[in-house]
């Protein structure tokens, strides 16, 4: 099949105005943007990593019969369900960010974004705190590295959902989206609720069960 | 089958499937060890089902707007092998067409590789239908397509940028399935 791409009259974009030059915006065939795809892909590649470390888990523990917490050392689990109420319902405020701009409230836009940046990092310093207050290190067994390696690789996650919420946030103040525009509201904000998914699945397995 | 990946919606909905699942999930746990594991089965069956299920069509992405110029209408027009007649019936606005005839074959043929035959008869149905509509003074080229009408249309959006697709094969199921799956107007033209 050979492409079809004739050249725009002179003086006219791709929507038929005047000024521009350049070829014509290209379509969508899918349902999926391509920087939704991109993401897609991206959380596709970020569930067969904590898939691995998951399976390492479960090696420990199940195939391995590590006690779990293995004695003398406890899990702070309240700490962990304090920060697990605070990110579920950072998960909120996003939502609620994403909700208020699509009906052009920018003011709730910024708030929700605002208030989802700092229960964030509210989680990411409880879990640091968390982390220094423990009692065990890395080398302190298999129970102790996977403890560590689960929840370390979601707080770098979270580290990385809170540089883009920053992002999000000053772009927010500075007037970027509208109700129209917001699809890098949109964006982080799946990234975001993953990030929650993936912390539910970590805290009930690590902590609970 | 649902995306829990779309859009920030779905996932925020897909969050509160999760957050129920582990709840349900750890009160059962802690009632006994197995009963703990049948509700994981269970929970993750149900989620499963419900990413099967199809979302309710409100919920799906907008169809977008045509980035063409204004006087430029491209119609990818999918047809089946054997079509006929199609001239002056694909809208008064369409100035050039693309035509894609499927080459449909069975599992057999596919499997074998028998599809030569097929593939033939579906060039001349292409070639026909792109010299009807020129003859009406469009402008028009006749492909085949992939043996699969979805993915035909797909191989064919990537290098024709169409402000719509016109469907002259398959029925409702057909037309549903295309306008699920691409963010353009599509129609179905009866025959």
């Amino acid at each position: 099949m050979s492409a079809h791409a004739e050249p725009l009259p002179q003086g006219h974009d791709s929507h038929g105005h005047d000024g521009h030059h350049g070829p014509p915006v290209p379509h969508y065939s899918s349902q999926v943007t391509p920087g939704v795809l991109g993401m897609l892909l991206f959380i596709g590649t970020e569930i067969m990593l904590f898939g691995s470390f998951f399976t390492a888990y479960f090696f420990v523990r199940v195939v391995h019969g590590t006690p779990w917490p293995t004695p003398p050392f406890h899990l702070p689990v309240f700490v962990a369900f304090l920060n697990t109420c605070i990110l579920v319902t950072s998960s909120f405020t996003m939502h609620w960010a994403l909700t208020s701009i699509k009906r052009g409230n920018t003011w709730g836009l910024r708030a929700g974004l605002l208030l989802t940046f700092l229960m964030g990092l509210t989680f990411l310093i409880t879990q640091a705190i968390e982390y220094s207050r423990i009692g065990f290190n890395t080398g302190d067994g298999s129970f102790a590295t996977i403890f560590f390696c689960l929840t370390g690789l979601h707080g770098a996650h979270v580290f990385v959902g809170l540089s883009i919420l920053l992002f999000m946030t000053i772009r927010a103040f500075r007037g970027h989206f509208s109700a129209e525009h917001h699809h890098g509201v949109e964006i982080g904000g799946i990234y975001w609720h993953f990030v929650d998914v993936m912390w539910i699945v970590v805290y009930a397995t690590v902590y609970i069960l | 089958m649902r995306n829990p990946l779309r859009s920030e919606a779905e996932a925020f909905r897909f969050l509160v499937v999760v957050i129920v699942g582990a709840v349900v999930v750890v009160a059962a746990a802690y009632v006994n060890t197995w009963v703990g594991v049948a509700a994981a089965v269970l929970v993750i069956g149900g989620v499963g089902g419900w990413l099967l299920r199809a979302p309710p069509q409100a919920e799906r992405a907008p169809v977008l707007v045509s980035g063409t110029p204004g006087a430029t209408h491209r119609v990818l027009l999918v047809a089946a092998r054997g079509t006929s007649g199609i001239a002056g019936r694909i809208g008064e606005r369409a100035t050039d067409v693309l035509v894609i005839v499927p080459a449909l074959v069975s599992t057999v043929q596919s499997l074998t590789g028998a599809v030569d035959d097929e593939r033939e008869e579906a060039q001349q149905t292409a070639e026909a239908l792109a010299g009807e509509l020129s003859r009406t003074g469009l402008q028009a080229r006749g492909v085949v397509g992939a043996d699969d009408a979805m993915l035909a249309i797909e191989d064919a959006l990537r290098e024709f940028g169409a402000d719509e697709i016109v469907l002259a094969m398959g029925d409702e199921a057909l037309l549903a399935k295309a306008h699920e799956r691409f963010a353009l107007p599509v129609s179905h033209l009866e025959l």
